[in-house]
């Protein structure tokens, strides 16, 4: 049984023109111990499908799923009370924004240890030798003295750390991790990513990495699954979505990833014409078929997730077969 | 926080003395002191001999340094209409000016802090509208016209209270509630509007993502931040309830501070206004003081900064 099970999730956002369709009905499965890589652009859905998975959605959102089991537990039918009893302890979240995520009025040690004490019920001295413990292993010199600093004494790369510590002090099964790099210098960026890998395999934590670049974070996954639109576009381990991408935008992403020595200076970096469509109400066919730069009439229909070898799969109709020859210039419009 | 202190003591007073400076210049300039301390039927040598004996004659500069040498060993000098000294008269009449201010800020505070929160929380139902329009009628109604109303409702109708004195507690229970309904609303909206945006930030949503009870996000981490705006208003209101609180006194017979200004301003008791204004003044730079201290231990980036 996977640790995660994700079956036809659906969240809706009223908004001032009408419903707003964040995620429309995705499948995905999160395996003990395997970290998979959630991609997409800005407005795809992948951060409401994080909050989702949290129980953090705003307010007024709605959810609706057929399955949405954590480690056989129903998240969808249960309680706030019982929510919160996992949130923190079987399943962390780490943010973008490591400026802001942490309280500006409290020591880190403080933050550090609430959510142990509150889960847990161990004394204040017990989480803060785990909390020392854990600060050593994300990197961080003299973690003693830091317990007592304040958030904004620490550059972003060290909150970040901070955070990561945060999330694994109740030792959590998922850690849902939502573009933890992205604010962060290059640099430390790769020191973070290379961090939260190595903790991964050594606390046998399972991970969803959320990011929207399918060029160096992705590539350290088990597993990608690419969103567009509100929906899961392609799966698939990720040699196999590397060697062969099944879905136009798939293709399109790494084509737009510029490789030094292949990529001549000067050339034009490679980009994908034309705007996600609104998600406001109902969205017909293929989303993405007014970007696709191999859209056929067969593409107003929805496509099936299709099955290809090596457990693949995409949301195309010529996922596995060639698109006919191009039409007529005359038939274009 | 040590270093912090210092500092704001020091600019705590040169404001004092700015001020000192400026309403005692501000008084000597108005017009004629003597004339008016003589009264409009008095002959030119009896308005010279007052001039004189009040040592009015003397150049502006040594008067005012008279005065702060005087000032600066709690000696104002005596009344020109009481027949006591101006500390005297402070001393009578201050604790009265003092329990009134902080019985309504305690008022104050105490209900509107809580009502803001709930406010927030319960934002766009009728809790946050009845809220509303509590603040809205508080800031609407003038504060002599709720006090008199008080005294109409509960002294003379339902007789649970006393209408006018200073004796004893119950004295003080309706103007408490008069001046202390005037300063809620500023303060309950302020917290409301704090609530509002903490609860939006970023790390409410990490406090929620550890799993904290709802008590411990709202109370811990939410208000925490919320109140720091609340505490600079509620010095501001502090003083301007123990300096401005006239309207109140006079409605309820209150002898204080504020009784005394009014009534020394219209006999050109000029020692006791010139008093009067200075420890006004004192009780604003105090309270903005604290409430400086106050804030930097509630937010670590202001004291460590």
């Amino acid at each position: 049984m996977p640790l995660l099970n994700v079956k036809n999730l659906h969240v809706d956002l009223p908004v001032e023109a009408g419903m707003l369709h964040a995620v429309r009905g995705i499948d995905f499965h999160v395996e003990r111990g395997e970290m998979l890589c959630l991609v997409g652009e800005s407005g795809c859905g992948k951060s409401m499908t994080s909050l989702a998975l949290m129980g953090l959605l705003p307010r007024k959102a709605r959810l609706s799923a057929d399955r949405l089991e954590f480690d056989g537990i129903d998240l969808a039918t249960l309680s706030e009370r019982r929510r919160s009893d996992l949130r923190g302890a079987r399943m962390a979240m780490i943010f973008q924004e490591p400026m802001t995520a942490l309280n500006p009025a409290y020591t880190l040690g403080n933050q550090l240890c609430e959510g142990l004490i509150r889960h847990r019920g161990v004394s204040r001295r017990e989480a803060r030798e785990r909390a020392i413990y854990l600060l050593g292993r994300v990197g961080i010199s003299a973690a003693k003295e830091r317990l007592d600093q304040y958030p904004h004494q620490l550059s972003g790369g060290l909150r970040q750390r901070v955070m990561i510590a945060m999330a694994l002090m109740c030792e959590p099964d998922l850690i849902i991790a939502d573009e933890p790099t992205t604010a962060l210098d290059v640099t430390i960026q790769a020191q973070i990513l290379r961090l939260l890998r190595e903790l991964q395999q050594e606390f046998g934590t399972a991970v969803i990495f959320i990011t929207h670049d399918l060029g160096v974070v992705a590539r350290i996954a088990d597993r990608v699954a690419v969103m567009y639109a509100g929906e899961v576009i392609e799966s698939a381990p990720t040699p196999a979505l590397y060697a062969a991408p099944g879905h136009p935008y798939t293709r399109g992403l790494l084509s737009c990833i510029p490789t030094p020595g292949r990529t001549l200076p000067g050339s034009r970096l490679q980009a994908i014409p034309g705007v996600v469509p609104s998600l406001v109400g109902d969205v017909e066919g293929c989303a993405f078929r007014n970007r696709c730069p191999q859209a056929q009439p067969t593409c107003e229909r929805t496509p099936p997730l299709m099955a290809l070898p090596d457990d693949h799969r995409a949301r195309c109709h010529y996922a596995d077969r060639p698109v006919p020859a191009p039409r007529q210039p005359e038939t274009m419009s | 926080m040590g270093t912090f202190i210092i500092r704001r003591v020091l600019v705590a007073i040169s404001v004092a003395l700015t001020i000192s400076v400026v309403s005692f210049m501000l008084l000597h300039l108005s017009g004629d002191l003597a004339t008016s301390i003589a009264g409009p039927e008095a002959t030119a040598e009896q308005v010279e001999r007052i001039r004189v004996d009040y040592g009015l004659d003397r150049p502006i500069v040594s008067q005012y340094l008279d005065w702060l040498g005087g000032a600066l060993t709690f000696d104002f000098g005596r009344s020109y209409y009481y027949q006591s000294t101006v500390v005297d008269l402070i001393v009578d009449r201050m604790p009265i000016t003092l329990t009134l201010g902080g019985l309504a800020l305690a008022l104050a505070v105490s209900i509107s802090i809580p009502l803001g929160v709930l406010a927030a929380l319960k934002r766009d139902t009728w809790i946050d509208r009845l809220a509303l329009l509590f603040a809205v009628v508080g800031q609407a109604m003038p504060s002599f016209w709720f006090g008199l109303t008080l005294i109409v409702i509960f002294a003379v109708t339902l007789q649970w209270l006393p209408a006018a004195g200073s004796d004893g507690w119950q004295h003080f229970v309706l103007p408490a509630i008069a001046l202390g309904y005037y300063a809620t609303p500023a303060m309950m909206r302020l917290t409301r509007t704090g609530m509002l945006e903490v609860l939006e930030s970023d790390y409410i949503r990490t406090a929620r993502a550890k799993g904290l009870r709802g008590g411990s996000v709202i109370f811990k981490h939410a208000l925490r931040n919320a109140v720091i705006p609340v505490v600079a208003l509620a010095a501001v209101e502090l003083g301007f309830m123990l300096g401005g609180s006239v309207v109140i006194e006079s409605v309820f017979s209150l002898n204080g501070l504020g009784q005394l200004a009014w009534d020394a301003i219209s006999r050109n008791d000029y020692p006791v206004v010139q008093a009067v204004v200075l420890i006004i003044a004192l009780f604003y730079i105090v309270l903005t003081l604290l409430a400086d201290v106050a804030n930097a231990a509630l937010d670590p980036r202001i004291r460590t900064r």
